[in-house]
């Protein structure tokens, strides 16, 4: 049996790419990876979001944002975004009870989560007890943090109706109010806490 | 945003082939609370291609060994290790530390993994100024405002501080770390894990894994009866900023002496910064409420602040000192 260059060479190709890798360490590791094709990746999808109880489908980008989702594409404009870097907290949302800044996840780590935001706490005809509370102790003086905390505030209520002041601040701790209503804000979670347990009337 | 296209691999084999594939091109992308800053400022070492490894069932976990201690996988969420029954059992000053990074919502997104391998915080590198570390020929933070995260205690090209806190803590136990990569899998410990700042596949970064390397687990060794260890930590708001400074201490006592100490500062130096001098003098004293002040004069003795952060030295100072009260108190 004669071995040709041109049949070396189809055997090596079959055979898997040979990677040569160095290790931190200096050493050189060669190693032959198994032909696995790689998939393609994702850059543009369709999908369902489940927001507030309902399903709205949207088609978003890789680098497409949860914020971008619900408040651009779907219209939902009651979450606001103001430093779209992670700090103020105006943009949060629940995923599945769990407060997570919406600015600052993608849109396909909420698909096929529960989203809830602030629509679906109350509208102007029937007012959440927190947000009726709010209004009375004046806790959103301009009102753009405003849909941010009272989401997280939700998420801690569902755990816990009874917190303490601590706990409430440590729960709201990522949020910043540029108006300073905090001690306001503390006060309404806290006594929301009361009216949803029924030891307070509104 | 960056334009960006997302792999999402099933398995940690999988992951490695398409990381190294596209090289230093491609990061791996679990929670995203530092690559999505990345991403939006348009950094230079932004990656295009994302690996998303959360696919990969498993690799969130906190499980304790059979011989005591406990194995974290990389992908567990800082608000887990946080509210972690287990861990609160076995390392208060774990769980007490973790309690101290971040805000609610972003140790909700964030993981273990993600902490020890974040990319520094200076505002020079995070507002695409063209740095060391993004593609450029000098280092803002050393000749400009370096007054929040910057190193005190001297560089070499990057003077930004490593900024994150599971790292300082983790050392204080001993903990290892396992790394995936082509060749098998590696363990060091999370010491050389995050030596400063260096030169790695023709980047600078903090830490040494590789491109085409996954960090998997964190391993921490069982407590020994008689230890105690405290987090102290120092911000310029209570919650959310990076830490300015922060002390973890650990104290292997006997009755009340001292056999051996840990005392790793972070957020000063470009590395979380063991402070050995402090170690040594401690070695053999007996905890008493005189012994910080004493420990004090050992502490930072080779310290080079910059112009404005020479402040970063005394609250290392201080931290250690109401680090050592607490525990001689308790």
């Amino acid at each position: 049996m004669r071995y040709s260059r041109r049949d070396f060479l189809k055997a090596t190709a079959g055979s898997g790419l040979i990677a040569l890798t160095t290790g931190s360490d200096g050493v050189v590791a060669a190693f032959a990876a198994p032909p696995v094709p790689i998939p393609t990746p994702m850059t543009k999808e369709t999908a369902t979001f489940n927001i507030n109880g309902r399903n709205y489908q949207a088609e978003y980008e890789a680098r497409t944002t949860l914020w971008e989702v619900i408040a651009v594409k779907l219209g939902l404009t009651g979450t606001n975004r103001s430093c779209n870097r992670a700090s103020c907290g105006a943009c949060s949302v629940l995923l599945d009870g769990t407060p997570f800044y919406s600015c600052h996840t993608l849109a396909m780590e909420a698909v096929g989560k529960k989203i809830f935001t602030v629509e679906g706490l109350g509208d102007e005809k029937n007012l959440h007890p927190m947000q009726k509370i709010g209004y009375l102790y004046m806790a959103a003086d301009c009102g753009f943090c405003t849909p941010g905390w009272e989401v997280t505030a939700k998420g801690l209520l569902d755990k816990n109706l009874n917190p303490s002041v601590d706990e409430v601040k440590s729960a709201l701790a990522g949020h910043i109010c540029r108006c300073a209503a905090y001690s306001a804000i503390i006060r309404t979670v806290i006594d929301t806490g009361k009216v949803l347990r029924g030891e307070a009337e509104l | 945003m960056k334009k960006i296209s997302v792999y999402r691999p099933t398995s940690i084999e999988e992951a490695i082939q398409i990381l190294s594939l596209h090289g230093t091109d491609a990061g791996v992308y679990a929670g995203g609370t530092d690559l999505l800053i990345r991403l939006k400022n348009r950094l230079k070492q932004a990656p295009t291609f994302l690996v998303d490894i959360k696919k990969i069932g498993n690799l969130r976990y906190i499980k304790e060994t059979p011989q005591g201690g406990v194995q974290i996988g990389a992908l567990t969420k800082l608000a887990e290790i946080a509210e972690s029954d287990v861990l609160a059992k076995k390392y208060p000053m774990l769980v007490q530390a973790f309690k101290m990074i971040s805000s609610p919502e972003l140790r909700n997104a964030s993981t273990l993994g993600g902490d020890l391998l974040q990319e520094v915080w200076c505002q020079y590198l995070r507002g695409a100024y063209s740095c060391w570390r993004n593609g450029g020929y000098i280092c803002y933070g050393a000749i400009g405002d370096n007054s929040y995260y910057h190193s005190a205690m001297g560089g070499r090209l990057c003077y930004a501080v490593y900024p994150g806190d599971a790292a300082p803590a983790l050392i204080t136990l001993d903990a290892t770390v396992k790394i995936a990569g082509p060749s098998g899998i590696k363990e060091m410990s999370v010491e050389q894990l995050v030596p400063g700042d260096m030169m790695v596949d023709g980047r600078i970064q903090s830490h040494v894994v590789r491109f085409n390397e996954i960090l998997t687990e964190v391993v921490i060794p069982p407590p020994n009866a008689g230890f105690r260890a405290s987090f102290e930590k120092l911000r310029p708001r209570g919650v959310w900023d990076f830490a300015m400074a922060s002390a973890a201490l650990g104290l292997q006592l006997r009755d009340r002496t001292i056999e051996d100490a840990r005392v790793v500062f972070g957020g000063i130096a470009g590395k979380p910064y063991r402070e050995r001098a402090v170690e040594a003098f401690l070695k053999e004293k007996t905890l008493s409420a005189d012994l910080a002040n004493q420990a004090l004069a050992a502490a930072l003795a080779n310290a080079a602040p910059l112009k404005y952060n020479a402040t970063k030295i005394d609250m290392a100072k201080g931290l250690l000192a109401s680090g050592l009260d607490k525990l001689a108190a308790s």
